[in-house]
């Protein structure tokens, strides 16, 4: 999972030094591969982690400014939206959840099942709670306040980041002489919905601000391509390779593993740089991604944490009976286009509409599989299940600390303005 | 423990990232004032405002996190 998405920042990167420098995408791939493929092997986690603080403000730095302009240009939000419906009339790019009452009422084959059961209660919380790239962040905090902490300051900006992703995407709609088009059919001359974020750049930004803009987007996709591959070395060479083949060895051997591990895993990410070309947009290769990966596993990780009984083959069959019904759902909706009305609930649902219902099923698979297989198989001794299991296990509380600094109040704050920006774009 | 670490924390080379592109940008921007590029609201001069706002703001976070600063 980690290396396949590894390759989807590798071809996300490719395609901006394609789009603004007009260099040979291949080129840019094995490039930018070299580049993070030399600091994370030399550092490891700490040189990843202490990039992406970098990075991060480049990020947003760099990005910020194409919204400010956009805005400015389109008359601000009301002008941004008069001219998408003048661009394209009928259609409702601006609201999140008044359209979701019908599949064919919005641009994106939508309802609301699958935005609050797969998107929200499977995909969302999944990806909080098995993503590696974030369980690995978690886990490197000094104590547990700053573990809780962590992922609650991240909600934050993740709740503002529809204003460097999703907003200069609506103001491409509104200002863009040109229409995109999927990657999956492009032809010469056209752009793809990829392309926008870099297009918009190009509009606004001299050499100063481009340079800025692009180090921005390289630094956003090196900072995703460095996190997935050592997550994929830490995970190879603490959880396989040291428990299981090679036990007693010198630290140095370790550290060795892993940058050999960085290494083919970065080589590997490269040839799955190029699957993602396939799709139609990056975003329904990643939710596809995690319809297969994310969606499966949170169910099993959900049981196996919460009720001692799940025995591990329940677990594993669970896990694998939900990934192969993913797979499945998805090779039988893009082979035929009425299966998408059976699973996706639709025929009007579209790629990312697909992929909500795909992990939605794919995780009850798995939750029903490991519940059947509990059923027949012999549970573990608690003795066993220490420090496994939420009910045998202590967990360890945080130091007293002042009202503003506890993570329960933060986490409350998060959620008002969830809510608020719901209410907000209804 | 006797050995005191001296770990210079990230803050200050944020600073030092914000403050070399602040300027680097504030400077193009000033070159480019009287031949402003051929894009989409260059009247404006963003270049000069947000690379004056980046430099400010690394300014701050150079000299709050400063290695020479005792905490």
């Amino acid at each position: 999972m980690t290396i396949l998405m590894s390759g989807v920042n590798m071809y996300a990167m490719a395609v901006v030094m394609k789009v603004v420098l007009g260099w040979n995408i291949n080129f840019s791939i094995w490039l930018s591969s070299l580049t993070v493929g030399i600091y994370v092997a030399a550092g490891g986690l700490f040189s990843a982690i202490f990039n992406e603080v970098l990075q991060f403000f480049l990020i947003w730095f760099g990005a910020l400014i194409i919204p400010i302009l956009g805005l400015i240009e389109t008359g601000g939000w009301k002008g941004m939206v008069a001219r998408i419906q003048q661009n394209f009339p009928g259609q409702d790019y601006t609201h999140a959840w008044s359209t979701l009452g019908r599949f064919q009422d919005n641009p994106m084959g939508m309802h609301w099942t699958g935005i609050v059961f797969g998107l929200g209660a499977v995909q969302a919380m999944g990806y909080w709670t098995t993503d590696f790239l974030v369980v690995q962040r978690v886990l490197s905090a000094k104590d547990i306040r700053s573990a809780k902490m962590a992922p609650i300051i991240g909600s934050f900006f993740k709740m503002a980041v529809p204003l460097i992703v999703i907003l200069p995407g609506l103001l491409g709609l509104a200002v863009l002489p040109m229409h995109l088009v999927p990657a999956s059919s492009l032809q010469p001359g056209q752009y793809s919905y990829n392309e926008v974020l870099p297009l918009m750049l190009a509009r606004y930004c001299g050499p100063g601000l481009l340079g800025l803009g692009i180090t921005a987007l390289v630094a956003g996709f090196m900072a995703g391509m460095a996190g997935n591959v050592s997550a994929s070395a830490t995970v190879w060479t603490y959880d396989i390779y040291r428990p299981f083949l090679r036990k007693t060895a010198p630290d140095q051997h370790y550290v060795s593993m892993g940058r050999w591990c960085t290494l083919i895993g970065l080589f590997v990410s490269i040839g799955t740089a190029y699957l993602a070309m396939g799709f139609a947009s990056i975003m329904d290769y990643v939710q596809a991604l995690f319809g297969f990966f994310i969606a499966p596993l949170f169910g099993t990780v959900l049981l196996g944490m919460l009720w001692k009984r799940v025995s591990c083959a329940a677990g594993f069959w669970g896990l694998l009976a939900g990934t192969l019904s993913s797979v499945t759902m998805f090779t039988l909706m893009k082979l035929d286009h009425r299966w998408v009305g059976v699973f996706a609930l639709s025929p009007n649902a579209q790629g990312l509409a697909q992929d909500m219902y795909q992990a939605l099923w794919s995780c009850v698979t798995c939750v029903v599989v490991t519940v059947l297989v509990t059923l027949v198989t012999k549970p573990r001794p608690d003795e066993e299940l220490k420090g496994l299991v939420y009910a045998l296990t202590e967990v360890a509380h945080e130091e007293h600390t002042s009202f503003l600094r506890r993570p329960l109040f933060w986490g409350v704050a998060a959620v008002a303005v969830l809510v608020v920006l719901q209410i907000i774009f209804w | 423990m006797t050995e005191k670490h001296h770990i210079i924390q990230v803050w200050f080379f944020v600073g030092v990232l914000l403050l070399v592109y602040g300027f680097l940008i504030f400077a193009s921007g000033l070159a480019e004032w009287s031949h402003p590029p051929n894009t989409v609201l260059a009247e404006l001069h963003a270049p000069v405002w947000w690379g004056g706002l980046l430099f400010v703001l690394g300014l701050i976070y150079c000299i709050k996190f400063s290695p020479a600063r005792k905490s």
